[in-house]
């Protein structure tokens, strides 16, 4: 089954009697989305994605504006019917003592099950399909609570896979895991909206991940939601909309947030080689790097840098002061240390 | 999925069995021991004297039954209570249903003195258990009347909890003002005791319980959802507001029934719960609440049989013996399940 929802004008907030403002906590909101999409929403913390994602789901009323789904309006929907159309992974981690992953996974079939809830062989299948497309089949049978952060969350998306959905909304999936979950998760919600044709919209914080992966990014802002693929975003300088302060700054180029850090001084490396995590370092210590400068001025530390099978060599010169390091660590000691000593002779 | 399905008919049958022969020995077991073969031919309508007829039939049978249901009812009420509020130290009475229950006996013995009373023992228990049953059921009109404007479930612990605490106090207030013998049939309600029921009154028992029974039954499914909390409840398309209300009710006549014929019991409504989960290593409602109802029948005959001190004259009151049996179990519980509850 295909789903298309189409969001027009919606304002989401909490009703606030003593208001007038109402308590909306986003701009009225115009977006869509189409089947088998995997869409990011993003946006600062505290903006109101959280607040957003639960009206979608139906699990707060809109405020104002209309969610359709399939050209009907979500208010209009049984709850029963709903819970065959939407479904929902949350941030809650509540811990149930002795709950199997197969049982966890078992309760997303609850819009299909009698009134006992007893499983069929039907049932079962679906199960571990589910469990076999997040890698936990072998750990039907473990406890819940025996499973890291990432699996858990797996086996949190397999429960909402069997219930079925066209549309699976996240919230924050990828939030508290460590770098190669966040990728496996993505990766699982990328397999699930490409492969199985669902429309799959996730909130979340990491950016570079996410770009790599989605189809469209949903991005809030106080004053509007724009949407778009995540190059029209990077390219329109969108991004850029999301900072409030000056010290970040989004690097086109590498297409992710960095410090933006006032450069006093150049230091020239002389190199044959790629000197790019040398640039880097020396960003982080404070230097502008110019790769061999046909002169190189006065008072202009030189660094020679040269890494092969045997090791790194950096050397540095300055005035009469020469030093040869092995590592990037012992260079980055010896520029804080002459740092602090200037620092004190001031 | 084989070996699972072996393994809990084992366990439910090792339970069934220990459940028959606990009954069997709560009824020979007494201040006066019977041979087995007497009460059998008591049960049966054998020859036997008239007098260990008259125990047997007026006196044990009644009592094993409010034994069996007491702990059945308690168990399957503890259960309910502690999935709604994702609490592993909620039992029947977090909502206040006991001090309910004890405001309604507290009216009626303390306030005895006011309107004179009943007379004869009889009417008195029925008295006392009508009076129980009515306090626990108008605390939980209240508790219910307020859940529906509070949504969320957490407030709701708390409402119980508050209120429960008022009704201490008002309670508190009517001893300090009673007399003696009054105070002293209060005080013994406290205690619990399932021999206060009569065979008569167990006619007026067996059908609440079933009532409140048969609503778990019928809920199972609904307490599978709400283990995951309201957010994933309701996205799953269950009406959590209703099944709440169905449940508590179904809760209510469990634990309110219980408390006012037997006085309020504790700890084995938190402690066979637990105790069941470790068991059958499980946390799907379908196994646990047939589970809670053995297991709870179980521990609540075991607990009347050690009561009794089998040859001696005395019986100790029910709560001490569920105090010092179930309290370990909670502990050792706890300690086993450090990491969730």
């Amino acid at each position: 089954m295909e789903v298309n929802i189409h969001i027009k004008h919606l304002s989401v907030g909490y009703p606030n009697p003593s208001s007038t403002a109402k308590g909306i906590i986003l701009p009225p909101i115009d977006a869509s989305l189409a089947p088998g999409e995997l869409v990011a929403l993003v946006g600062r913390n505290g903006i109101g994605k959280s607040t957003f994602l639960r009206t979608l789901v139906g699990l707060q009323p809109a405020i104002d504006g209309l969610i359709e789904i399939n050209d009907k309006p979500l208010y209009a929907y049984k709850k029963d019917e709903l819970s065959r159309m939407v479904g929902f992974v949350s941030t809650d981690i509540s811990r149930i003592p002795h709950l199997k992953v197969f049982d966890l996974v078992s309760l997303g079939r609850f819009p299909y099950t009698g009134w006992m809830g007893r499983l069929k062989v039907n049932d079962k299948m679906v199960i571990y399909d589910a469990l076999e497309m997040v890698g936990l089949r072998t750990m039907a049978w473990r406890n819940v609570d025996t499973l890291s952060d990432g699996e858990r969350q797996r086996a949190l998306i397999a429960r909402a896979l069997v219930q079925d959905t066209p549309v699976m909304i996240l919230d924050e999936p990828t939030a508290y895991l460590d770098v190669i979950h966040k990728y496996e998760v993505m990766d699982l919600l990328c397999q699930i909206a490409h492969k199985e044709n669902k429309t799959v919209l996730f909130s979340t914080h990491d950016l570079n991940i996410a770009q790599d992966m989605v189809d469209k990014i949903w991005l809030v802002t106080k004053s509007e939601l724009i949407e778009g693929a995540p190059e029209d975003m990077i390219m329109m300088s969108t991004f850029e909309k999301l900072v409030t302060r000056t010290a970040i700054r989004f690097n086109r180029v590498g297409g992710e947030f960095e410090m933006g850090k006032r450069l006093l001084k150049t230091m020239a490396v002389h190199s044959r080689q790629d000197i790019r995590w040398i640039r880097h370092a020396l960003q982080r210590f404070g230097y502008r790097a110019i790769q061999n400068p046909a002169t190189t001025p006065d008072n202009t530390p030189e660094l020679l840098f040269e890494i092969n099978r045997n090791g790194m060599r950096l050397s540095y010169n300055y005035g009469l002061e020469r030093h040869v390091f092995t590592s990037v660590y012992a260079l980055g000691q010896y520029l804080r240390n002459l740092r602090n000593l200037r620092t004190l002779s001031k | 999925m084989e070996k699972k399905t072996i393994k809990y008919t084992f366990l439910f049958f090792c339970l069934g069995i220990a459940l028959l022969l606990l009954f069997a020995a709560d009824l020979f077991a007494g201040s006066v021991l019977l041979p087995l073969p007497e009460v059998w031919a008591a049960l049966t309508g054998g020859d036997v004297p008239e007098t260990t007829k008259a125990i047997v039939l007026n006196f044990r049978v009644p009592k094993a039954a409010v034994a069996l249901l007491a702990g059945v009812s308690l168990s399957v009420s503890g259960l309910q209570m502690q999935t709604i509020f994702k609490n592993p130290l909620a039992d029947p009475y977090v909502l206040g249903i006991s001090s309910g229950s004890s405001l309604g006996v507290a009216l009626f013995v303390l306030g005895s003195a006011f309107w004179g009373g009943f007379s004869g023992l009889w009417m008195q228990n029925l008295g006392l258990a009508l009076a129980g049953w009515t306090g626990a059921f108008a605390m939980l009109a209240v508790i219910m009347a307020a859940s529906v404007r509070l949504r969320d479930t957490m407030s709701l612990l708390v409402l119980g909890i508050m209120a429960g605490g008022v009704v201490s106090a008002i309670v508190g207030v009517m001893q300090y003002f009673s007399e003696a013998a009054a105070l002293k049939t209060y005080v013994l309600w406290t205690m619990g005791s399932f021999s206060a029921v009569p065979a008569g009154q167990l006619g007026l028992m067996t059908p609440a319980i079933t009532i409140g029974l048969l609503l778990a039954f019928l809920t199972t499914k609904w307490l599978d959802a709400l283990m995951l909390g309201d957010v994933y409840a309701r996205t799953m398309g269950l009406n959590v507001q209703r099944a709440r209300t169905v449940l508590i009710i179904s809760s209510g006549f469990l634990a309110g029934t219980v408390t006012a014929f037997c006085g309020p019991i504790g700890f084995i409504g938190i402690a066979v719960p637990h105790l069941s989960r470790m068991l059958f290593q499980t946390a799907n409602h379908r196994t646990l609440i047939p589970a809670t109802i053995l297991l709870g029948g179980v521990m609540m005959l075991f607990c009347d049989l050690v009561s009794q001190l089998p040859g001696a004259d005395s019986v100790l009151p029910v709560n001490t013996i569920t105090a010092l049996l179930g309290i370990p179990v909670i502990v050792f519980v706890i300690y086993r399940n450090q990491r969730g509850y």
